[in-house]
């Protein structure tokens, strides 16, 4: 490089120094008209009223249409629900991805699906089955379980429209639910430890809390790690809030600490949340959600 | 104020101080008045009744929380007392009472772990795994220890008594009676037909009213699903036969099935109970749509009463859980046996003189107001 070519190359780069930073233009956020719902069997709505899949009674993706009312069935007021009654944008569309045992390992693969629906507005509720184990040695690490999350939410930020918004909600205090159902067995209202000794046989989730061979210790091992896995949540979205301008990120702990009531929870299964719970998970989630102030 | 918020008022207040109060031992409580109607009182046991089981889960809501805020409260008191007393804060008291006490988890502890579950050859990462969950279970158990320690040192008395479960009021009207016409226990069996744990408890209750015909009786209240359209028909061929006065017959035929009905098999049940009318699945369907709009109202009042899922039983309008197994509910029978003496005072849900199932029942278990609480009940755990 010639002398003279050197000093423009040297004046070109101090120009550039001194002009100020441009801070990346933050997308106009998309209207949630397409929800699409990743998660595990809370995001179900299992046993919430009936056995099984109760999808219209989804925290996040529920509905009540004509059959659901001729049937008395429960109305959790949903954020699905919520969207079309507070912001009613156009082409609406709800896809609950979640499935009933799905774990941080399987938020990947929901994160796609959640991709190719070309969601505006993804809620995330995942963790539930990696601190509800069979076995302690089967709980994952810090490591495994951020991996798990940030594989998922590298997927959204790579495929969803600019301008759609992730919205990830705290794990659940499971150990609020074992006193839950403690609770009930203690009252004499449903024997809750009947059924959780189905843990034992792995043919009931949660052994890591509910098994009746758990100790006081064990269950605050579990619930060590359901905190440490909420502050991995919080702290991806953090991340992602402030590296990706072109999608919105958001997380509230708040239902972490809800405390829920006996009738929050399933009368069939003992743990899962009942109409009540689902609800409540809604109402909470919502008031503090990216949508709230619509 | 209006008098119905100055009653839910009182009643909540009421509740709270339910849970909190301190039963000093020997003493009844005193009845609490909770309205008035023209200066005449209304009591709080006269209410609670009425409120199914919403009051008392409510009431346990509070207790557990107020108990374990107390629990909370209390080890953070001593922690600190503790730790005041060491000159140190109670960080450097925990760090020093549990972190220093805690050894290295070695190489032999994860091996008998895993060789527990029979998970030897699991790899590298579950070992890590259970290296950590062995490590934080010690840390956690020791300072559950030195709190256990420090509690031991002191007097320390939790005041925060569980509700006690109440009895509730059902309307008997209509429920085809099995057993005796003038019970001193009257079992209300919440049930379907297509539920096999109904079936399961229907045979428990057979057997008691066989043991004690002259003294308890046997009442069944459907418990319908909002979306089961075949309990929903097994459910009106029971009526159609009780305003037959066939009721039972067509009742231990269907729970015989332990819950897996078929539409022919109401059918033939149907034509076998000489239901001609509704022997065909079109006439029962007719039959069916035209009650659904009182199910709503059905289902409300089963879950104003706390019947969430089928089966529930209420023995003198106590509730019990099948769930609990059939010896817990023989102690509860004999329990309210024992207390009530043959042809006693006690409310008398039935006393109908020896009418048949067909006829209306036209009573209410209403439970004695001015018993004041009763002890606790709950069914031992079998």
């Amino acid at each position: 490089m010639s002398p003279r070519y050197r000093s423009f190359a040297a004046l070109l780069a101090l120009a550039l120094a001194l002009v100020p930073a441009v801070p990346p233009v933050a997308a106009q956020q998309l209207a949630p008209n397409r929800i699409s719902s990743t998660g595990d069997s809370i995001t179900e709505a299992i046993d919430a009223e009936l056995p099984l899949a109760n999808h219209w009674a989804s925290w996040a993706g529920g509905y009540s249409n004509f059959w659901t009312r001729l049937f008395g069935l429960a109305d959790v007021r949903s954020h699905n629900q919520r969207i079309d009654f507070f912001i009613n944008p156009g082409g609406r569309a709800n896809f609950i991805e979640a499935k009933s045992g799905a774990d941080s390992f399987d938020f990947p693969g929901q994160a796609l699906q959640a991709v190719d629906h070309a969601a505006a507005y993804v809620t995330v509720f995942m963790g539930h089955n990696d601190v509800c184990q069979n076995d302690f040695a089967d709980i994952p690490t810090d490591a495994e379980f951020e991996a798990n999350m940030r594989a998922g939410l590298e997927s959204l930020r790579t495929g969803l429209p600019v301008g759609a918004t992730v919205y990830v909600v705290s794990i659940v205090d499971i150990y609020k639910l074992w006193e839950l159902g403690d609770e009930l067995t203690a009252l004499g209202l449903l024997d809750c430890e009947l059924l959780w000794s189905l843990t034992l046989l792995e043919l009931f989730p949660c052994g890591t809390m509910l098994s009746p061979l758990n100790s006081e210790e064990d269950r605050q091992f579990t619930r060590g790690r359901n905190i440490a896995f909420n502050e991995i949540l919080s702290a991806l979205v953090d991340e992602y809030s402030q590296a990706d301008p072109e999608h919105y990120y958001f997380y509230t702990g708040s239902i972490f600490d809800t405390e829920f009531v006996a009738d929050d929870i399933s009368w069939i299964d003992c743990f899962h949340p009942s109409p009540r719970g689902q609800k409540k998970l809604s109402h909470k989630t919502w008031n503090v959600g990216p949508f709230a102030d619509f | 104020m209006s008098p119905s918020c100055a009653l839910s008022t009182t009643l909540g207040a009421s509740l709270l101080i339910v849970v909190g109060a301190v039963v000093a031992a020997g003493q009844e409580p005193a009845r609490q008045v909770v309205a008035t109607i023209d200066g005449r009182a209304i009591h709080l046991d006269e209410v609670e009744p009425r409120l199914g089981l919403e009051a008392y889960r409510l009431q346990a809501d509070l207790h557990r929380l107020l108990e374990r805020g107390v629990r909370e409260l209390v080890d953070d008191r001593l922690l600190a007392r503790e730790a005041d007393r060491r000159g140190v804060t109670v960080e450097e008291f925990l760090v020093a009472e549990v972190d220093a006490h805690l050894a290295q988890v070695g190489d032999a502890e994860v091996d008998a772990y895993l060789a527990a579950r029979d998970r030897s050859g699991d790899g590298p990462e579950v070992r890590t795994r259970v290296r950590s969950y062995l490590e934080e279970r010690a840390r956690i158990a020791r300072r559950l220890e030195v709190l256990a320690e420090l509690r031991s040192g002191v007097d320390l008395e939790l005041l925060v008594e569980p509700p006690a479960p109440p009895r509730v009021a059902i309307d008997l009207a209509g429920l085809p009676r099995r057993g005796a016409d003038q019970p001193d226990v009257s079992v209300v069996h919440f049930a379907g037909f297509r539920c096999p744990r109904c079936a399961e408890s229907a045979r428990w209750l057979e057997a008691l009213v066989d043991e004690h015909p002259e003294r308890v009786a046997w009442f069944h209240h459907s418990a319908l699903s909002r979306v089961d359209d075949l309990a929903l028909s097994a459910a009106e061929l029971a009526a159609e036969a009780q305003a037959a006065g066939r009721f039972w017959p067509v009742h231990d035929r269907l729970m015989a099935y332990e819950g897996r009905l078929t539409t022919d098999d109401l059918g033939l049940l149907a034509a076998d109970a000489g239901l001609a009318e509704v022997a065909t699945p079109e006439a029962l369907a007719g039959v069916v749509a035209s009650r659904r709009a009182d199910l709503g109202r059905e289902l409300a009042e089963a879950e104003r009463l706390g019947v969430s899922q089928a089966p529930v039983v209420f023995v003198n309008g106590r509730y019990f859980h099948p769930s609990f197994g059939r010896e817990a509910l023989e102690e509860l029978v004999a329990d309210e046996l024992a207390r009530t003496a043959p042809a006693a005072s006690v409310a008398s849900p039935a006393g109908d003189g020896g009418r048949s199932e067909s006829e209306t029942e036209s009573e209410t278990f209403d439970p004695p107001a001015a018993a004041g609480r009763e002890e606790s009940h709950v069914p031992e755990i079998p």
